[in-house]
């Protein structure tokens, strides 16, 4: 998949895979590259963006046995800013469905007559 | 690439990156666990991708970066020039700020010499000019309250005037800061005080008023006096400046 589509769309992953539960980065990096293509460390900025804009805090935890972990954690802001950008996300993917002529109930018809 | 290669590398392109050191130990952790479940240091370092571009990732955008960087020179040359508008302002501002307070201070001193002039036409703690008929008295002290009320209103009318370019120069003031700062804006406050019109005529209507009153009032008064102390120049008649 191209590159600049998937930077753009990462952010409202991570988030996603926040919304149901808290993870650890590398917890998180796993989730999402075992289901599209993309590298492990691109998560962590992303993950470190989200924590600066106020929308995920972290805290650690022990672990049996290992060294304490970074959770990752979404706060109610990051809550409420993940519905809108799915709802944004859902329209915007109509519309350009749409224009690709994916959308066949649309009255869309590409230009022609 | 081994661990410690590709965490050199990253830690080198992170330089000037606000908690460094806590990106670089993220990274480190990864390696551990993922080594921990049997992938090697290079296989590990093959799925994170390149050190370089991880870390670029992880830089200030370039927007912001440039919008830092001119906000040094643009701080320094809006402190330079606000201090000098500043100064100006001050020179400006004292001594009308002085002349306003002193025109109230006129206005309240009329004020209350009509009303001396008529309540206590010899008060012991006030120099009220000697004025031998009490209607005469009554003459001058309407006249001195007409010259009040139109010296009040005048400074009313200038103090609202004034505090309004002071604070539309405040915001002036603290708007060039904020924008050589890179914080928002306030949109700007008018210079001018804005009266609605039936305000601005209703302080007119008073200000002529008041003033034909006063011209009246004074015109009788000063015949009146002459005619009364048989003379024009009244005052040394009754010894006003003794």
């Amino acid at each position: 998949m191209n590159n600049q589509y998937k930077k753009g769309v990462l952010e409202l992953c991570v988030l996603s895979v926040l919304s149901r539960r808290d993870c650890y980065g590398y917890d998180a990096a796993e989730l999402l590259s075992s289901r599209m293509e993309l590298s492990d460390g691109a998560v962590y900025p992303i993950l470190r963006k989200l924590k600066a804009d106020g929308l995920v805090t972290t805290y650690l935890s022990e672990e049996s046995g290992g060294p304490p972990r970074k959770y990752y954690s979404m706060t109610e802001r990051g809550r409420r800013e993940y519905q809108s950008a799915v709802q944004e996300w859902i329209s915007f993917v109509e519309i350009v469905g749409d224009l690709l002529g994916i959308n066949f109930s649309s009255n869309w018809n590409g230009g022609g007559v | 690439m081994s661990k410690n290669e590709f965490l050199e590398i990253l830690r080198k392109n992170l330089r000037g990156v606000p908690d460094a050191d806590e990106i670089v130990s993220e990274y480190e952790n990864h390696f551990s666990a993922k080594c921990a479940d049997g992938f090697t240091e290079d296989e590990v370092s093959q799925k994170l991708g390149d050190p370089e571009n991880i870390a670029r990732q992880f830089l200030p955008e370039k927007g912001a970066e440039r919008a830092a960087a001119s906000s040094g020179v643009g701080r320094a040359v809006a402190a330079v020039g606000l201090g000098g508008a500043d100064t100006l302002m001050a020179m400006l501002a004292a001594p009308v700020g002085g002349g306003i307070a002193a025109l109230g201070a006129a206005a309240l001193a009329f004020i209350v010499s009509a009303f001396v002039l008529v309540f206590s036409p010899r008060a012991s703690w006030l120099s009220v000019p000697y004025i031998p008929h009490a209607a005469l008295r009554l003459s001058f002290a309407v006249s001195l309250l007409a010259l009040g009320v139109t010296t009040a209103v005048g400074t009313w009318h200038l103090a609202r005037a004034f505090s309004q370019f002071l604070r539309a120069y405040g915001r002036w003031h603290s708007n060039t800061w904020a924008a050589a700062s890179g914080r928002p804006v306030y949109p700007p406050r008018a210079f001018f005080p804005q009266t609605p019109p039936h305000l601005r005529r209703r302080i007119r209507a008073v200000m002529l008023l008041s003033a034909v009153i006063f011209a009246a009032a004074a015109l009788i008064s000063y015949v009146t006096a002459a005619a009364a102390a048989g003379a024009l120049e009244f005052w040394h008649v009754w010894s006003w400046f003794v």
